[in-house]
């Protein structure tokens, strides 16, 4: 049995549901929000997760039924609880099913794409000093960056990239870093909007290099590829159609896939003409939303497929 | 310079301050519930290098002037969160936490802890598997939201059970009575972990780099730290452990990115050690206040030989 982990609204998670019905594999999805209303779950430790079950629907599901789980989920969603519990028990048992969730993934010992790794933060990039040195052993280059409350800083900054940037609150402290939206700004408006954003809290830039810009997404041994346009004005809201990488930075990106321990991963690339490729963002919970529909295809067949037969990779 | 982060009213920062000042150290006392009026902070990274400058009150000092950081907690200021979502989905919103925490994990510097560290401990099962692999031994344990399931372990465990939380929050240890096994229907609104007691003395092991001080706790409160809620007398001495398993407590230390640890164990009548978890923020003045153990000038020392 596969089993998918989140909440249907996501793109992800829906697709690959429908997918796998359709292909008749045998599929169970699973909202963490609604894990204390219509889930139960029981493991036991030290030792594997076999005797361990989860019931849903009023079935019990031997974990050893698991061939493959995919992960959606992040530390911020609302779960579903007793309206009259005070803030604090809310909290605290919001800490307890988090805890819980975390411990299991990472003790079941199907493939789980992708476990939660605690501490382990890849938005932004440059959090993390394992992920920075990745990176650079894989042959990315990070775009400059600053962290700050300060105008005078910020707009010289901007200037310094030549007004090209990406604009981020600072904010979140989870160990799955989340869908990061990042603004980009550019120009006269792009100084506009950084004046609009600072207030008390800093605010996070970073320059966007000019060059082809793709996002790359790995699935297990499977890479795809997406990139709007050559030019670096190129609308950020057009879909991305799938393009060919050279080898060379196919091998980059799933390396680095490798070494992150990422089953399923979003890369966003700047490569400029005859350079290294620039890393903007990395996201270990992947948004292809942005992708044309032929290439999610491509992507949830890839994702389902890994699901199906990762197990017995796993396993054996 | 040294930057210690933490609440300034917390005996621990207290302790180190003055280890600081009798050491002549030039360090920094951050609290940052003082943020945004008292303290501002802006970094930027442009290729390998690493700059911005830190104010807290009437000081500046240069990211670059910052030669070690100890991390006691990152106290939040006390008011109403805003949501800004127009970026970030995100439900939780300290700027200043976020960039503190974010600059202190890549400082390449002495840092004790780096928070991406200290974070193995939200979830304890988590933990436990980390700890499993660096050759302790982990007590039985059961997560539940299932009564039936529960009441079997207590079964199959002869009532020898305790039960905690799953995450790090209000982790008191109690002990499982038969009366429990009437509320277990409870356990459906939260995952609750159940563990088989081990029988034998806590020892509180604190590691600070390659040095090891080991405390033995003899009380018969099921958790020693609030032996005082029920008038249980709780001794504490220091002890010397077998080189072996003061290997491996440095080693899980390492092995979880940390430089100090707080380590729980239970030494059986059989001389077996179990690990139930790894504190990456140990109060150790408690302990040293029993024992005489030098801990916090060893962490003072660490953090020293970084600025010299």
């Amino acid at each position: 049995m596969i089993l998918l982990l989140g909440c249907l609204q996501d793109l992800c998670v829906r697709q690959s549901y429908q997918y796998l019905q359709q292909d008749e594999a045998e599929v169970s999805h699973m909202e963490v929000s609604r894990l204390l209303k219509d889930v139960g779950l029981c493991w036991s430790l030290p030792g594997p997760t076999t005797d361990g079950s989860f019931t849903i629907d009023g079935r019990q599901i031997p974990f050893s039924k698991l061939t493959g789980v995919l992960a959606r989920f992040t530390l911020w969603e609302p779960m579903e609880m007793d309206p009259e519990l005070s803030k604090e028990d809310h909290d605290y048992i919001f800490q307890e099913v988090t805890a819980t969730v975390v411990g299991l993934l990472n003790a079941l010992d199907c493939r789980v794409v992708n476990r939660p790794r605690l501490g382990q933060r890849y938005s932004p990039i440059y959090v993390h000093p394992n992920t920075m040195r990745n990176l650079d052993l894989c042959g990315f280059r990070l775009p400059d960056m600053i962290v700050t409350a300060r105008l005078e800083q910020a707009l010289s900054f901007y200037r310094r990239c030549n007004q090209r940037a990406y604009l981020g609150i600072a904010s979140g402290l989870g160990i799955a870093s989340g869908p990061l939206r990042w603004k980009q700004i550019e120009g006269k408006a792009g100084s506009d909007a950084l004046q609009n954003a600072l207030g008390p809290k800093p605010i996070y830039l970073q320059a966007l290099p000019v060059g082809q810009r793709l996002q790359v997404f790995t699935i297990g041994q499977t890479l795809l590829a997406g990139g709007s346009s050559l030019s670096p004005t190129a609308s950020e809201e057009a879909p991305l159609n799938q393009v060919e990488l050279s080898c060379a930075l196919q091998t980059r990106c799933l390396r680095l896939a490798r070494i992150l321990g990422l089953d399923f991963m979003q890369i966003h690339l700047v490569v400029p003409k005859d350079e290294e490729p620039y890393c903007i963002d990395i996201q270990e919970l992947p948004d292809y939303g942005i992708c044309n529909s032929s290439l999610q295809n491509c992507i949830v067949t890839a994702l389902a497929g890994l699901l199906k037969t990762g197990a017995q990779e796993v396993r054996k | 310079m040294i930057l210690l982060v933490g609440a300034l009213a917390d005996s621990l920062m207290a302790y180190i301050c003055t280890c600081l000042i009798a050491k002549k150290a030039d360090f920094i006392p951050m609290d940052a519930r003082h943020y945004p009026e008292q303290l501002d902070l802006t970094w930027e990274r442009e290729g390998d290098n690493l700059q911005g400058a830190l104010r807290y009150g009437k000081r500046e000092v240069a990211i670059t002037d910052i030669r070690a950081v100890y991390l006691r907690q990152i106290t939040f200021p006390n008011r109403a969160p805003q949501v800004d979502t127009a970026y970030h989905g995100v439900a939780f919103d300290n700027g200043l936490a976020w960039s503190l925490t974010a600059l202190i994990d890549i400082l390449p510097i002495l840092v004790i802890n780096r928070p991406y560290a200290i974070m193995s401990n939200m979830s304890k099962p988590y933990q436990q598997r980390i700890i499993a692999m660096s050759g302790f031994r982990t007590p039985r344990t059961l997560i539940t939201t299932q009564p039936g399931d529960a009441a079997q372990f207590y079964k199959d465990c002869q009532g020898r059970v305790i039960y905690k939380s799953v995450s790090d929050q209000r982790s008191i240890v109690n002990r499982m009575t038969s009366e429990d096994l009437k509320r277990l229907e409870q356990v459906r609104c939260c995952p609750t972990q159940f563990q088989e007691c081990i029988a034998g003395n806590e020892v509180r092991v604190h590691t600070v780099g390659k040095q090891v001080f080991a405390s033995e706790i003899v009380t018969d409160a099921v958790d020693y730290r609030y032996a005082w809620m029920n008038d249980t007398e709780c001794r504490i001495r220091g002890i010397e452990l077998p080189d072996e398993i003061a290997e491996r407590c440095v080693r899980l230390t390492t092995d979880l990115g940390l430089v100090i640890s707080g380590i729980d164990l239970r030494k059986t009548p059989e001389g077996e050690y179990y690990c139930f978890e790894v504190n990456p923020t140990p109060g150790f003045n408690y302990y040293q206040a029993f024992t005489g153990q030098r801990i916090g000038e060893a962490l003072v020392e660490l953090l020293c030989n970084e600025t010299s």
